[in-house]
């Protein structure tokens, strides 16, 4: 009897394990963890750095599907969430999200957003400022999320790198870019048995169509492994000690990512211009792109700064990056980022 | 021409090979094991009711060789914590098919199903249209669980006087719907079954 007792005495310490820690400090150095449940998912944040400036970097990631806690890496850690606080969200159907279901749609993305920021305001002070950090996939969500309602009045700034806010003109621009630096490639010598199949493939079709779109994807991130001007220091720890150390699960990343694919999330997207509702933008914003971003070349940047009228976005290429300038230029990439989060 | 080769293989199988169901010599017994998944820790505790033993001679050149075949049903109780991610409870039927050598030496193969529940290791929230903000109390979602392994034992029993086996088992949880599709969690399981009577 006393055995059966303390069975079930070990059960339920087990089973209230997950013992959910609710007191979050509003000041100092913090590293809380917690989840949003939102619409059929379950999305974990993780809130790193130092919180006694009131500032939030929230980071809206790439993908969709990507990753996070990819961009904690050691750089980030000594560096960044010293100044001030991290946000890493992980969007819904991706990486260590959770839930059996949960709809696709862009609009609950953003819905997603919004809450989280609502939240955030909640937990650690409506004082907080909160600075978005979107990159890629997260360049689109970012600046959909703004134009829409009131939405930009929950935020102080706005920092897009690398952002695609408007996909059928990243393909097409992509495409452009593979043609022409694959061209100069070729004539120049370099990487010839690479470079033709590509070239060869732009020259036969163009970019309209999902399947243009996925190719001319992979083989924007492939160039960028042949451009040797693009930097690549090897000082943020491996992959996959950057994943034990946060405790991300492989395969949930796995799943969402396939989920992602399958439920191919940003096909809405194409349907949306958002540059004619960029002039709503009065927020201050950063614009920072990589010279080599064949993903997401730097004629988005162009067209942000044409009609971000009401905003005067600064600005800065990255001469030796690519798509994801915080690897290739982490220095001079972060040291950006802190200034204009520092002044504004 | 080839279906005849095929045939005379089959046929002087059946004259080399004999089996025998016997009743169950094997007690019902239970399993404890370490569930862990690389990094992370769990448990599992099953009970294993046999309900078929096979003998089976097979004759070679050099001399008669005789294994068990054993089949059984497990019913299992486990868990892991992932931090950051989540504490997940399942309970499971396993299937265990078990080839032992005379020696002891035992291979399983344990296909099974279940259902489980996870916990959110973290605190919850959800924000309403108004922007409330509430905790969720118990965060967590119920899933179908289906599994596989393959194990790898000893049966002390053989040449001792333990009444168990130890194992290890590399297996797949599947936790579905996950984000509409299938969650698959790599473990490694090493354990000992108790035999609950002197015959093991």
């Amino acid at each position: 009897m006393i055995k059966q007792k303390s069975l079930l005495i070990i059960l339920f310490a087990l089973l209230f394990h997950s013992c959910q820690k609710e007191d979050f400090s509003k000041s100092g150095i913090i590293n809380d963890h917690f989840f949003l449940q939102s619409d059929g998912q379950n999305m974990p944040v993780t809130v790193a750095g130092n919180l006694d400036p009131g500032k939030l970097l929230l980071i809206v990631h790439g993908g969709p599907g990507g990753n996070a806690l990819a961009y904690r890496n050691k750089y980030v850690k000594a560096n960044v969430e010293s100044e001030f606080a991290v946000v890493y969200w992980y969007q819904r159907y991706s990486g260590n999200s959770q839930g059996n279901s949960g709809d696709t749609h862009i609009s609950v993305y953003r819905n997603d957003l919004r809450k989280l920021i609502q939240l955030l305001k909640n937990i650690y002070g409506d004082d907080k400022k909160i600075y978005l950090f979107a990159h890629s996939w997260g360049g689109f969500l970012a600046p959909y999320f703004l134009v829409h309602e009131e939405n930009q009045a929950l935020v102080d700034g706005w920092i897009q790198v690398g952002g695609a806010h408007d996909y059928a003109l990243n393909d097409s621009l992509t495409h452009q870019m593979l043609r022409s630096i694959g061209k100069q490639e070729i004539e120049a010598g370099n990487n010839l048995k690479e470079w033709e199949p590509i070239v060869e493939w732009c020259e036969t079709n163009d970019h309209n169509g999902s399947k243009n779109a996925a190719k001319l994807n992979r083989y924007a991130n492939f160039a960028e492994t042949l451009i040797h001007e693009i930097e690549r220091p090897d000082i943020f720890g491996s992959d996959l000690s950057i994943m034990l150390a946060n405790h991300i699960s492989i395969t949930s990343g796995l799943a969402n990512s396939l989920a992602s694919n399958y439920y191919d999330i940003t096909q809405p997207a194409y349907g949306i211009k958002l540059k004619t509702d960029l002039h709503k933008i009065t927020l201050p914003t950063l614009l920072l792109w990589g010279k080599y971003d064949f993903v997401c070349p730097t004629g988005l940047m162009d067209e942000l700064m044409e009609h971000l009228e009401n905003t005067a976005p600064e600005s800065h290429i990255f001469e030796k990056a690519g798509h994801a300038p915080m690897y290739n230029e982490p220095e001079l990439f972060w040291e950006t980022v802190i200034r204009f989060v520092t002044n504004h | 021409m080839v279906y005849r080769i095929l045939f005379f293989i089959i046929a002087s199988a059946a004259l080399f090979v004999q089996a025998q169901d016997i009743p169950p010599v094997v007690s019902n017994s239970l399993r404890v094991s370490y569930m862990g998944s690389v990094t992370y820790p769990g448990f599992k505790v099953g009970y294993e009711m046999p309900y078929k033993q096979t003998q089976v001679f097979k004759e070679r050149r050099t001399g008669v060789k005789t294994f068990t075949k054993e089949r059984s049903l497990n019913v299992n109780f486990g868990m892991y914590h992932h931090p950051t991610f989540h504490n997940n409870y399942f309970l499971q039927a396993e299937w265990n098919l078990r080839r032992q050598k005379s020696k002891g030496m035992f291979y399983e193969f344990s296909p099974g199903l279940g259902a489980s529940r996870t916990f959110l290791a973290s605190a919850t929230y959800k924000v309403d249209d108004r922007g409330e903000v509430s905790k969720v109390p118990l965060a967590g979602n119920y899933f179908a669980l289906l599994s596989v392994s393959g194990s790898l034992g000893y049966n002390l029993s053989v040449r001792g006087n333990l009444p168990g086996k130890l194992f290890v088992k590399p297996g797949l949880l599947f936790l579905f719907p996950y984000s509409k599709m299938a969650y698959a969690r790599p473990t490694v399981e090493l354990g000992y079954s108790w035999s609950l009577s002197n015959k093991s």
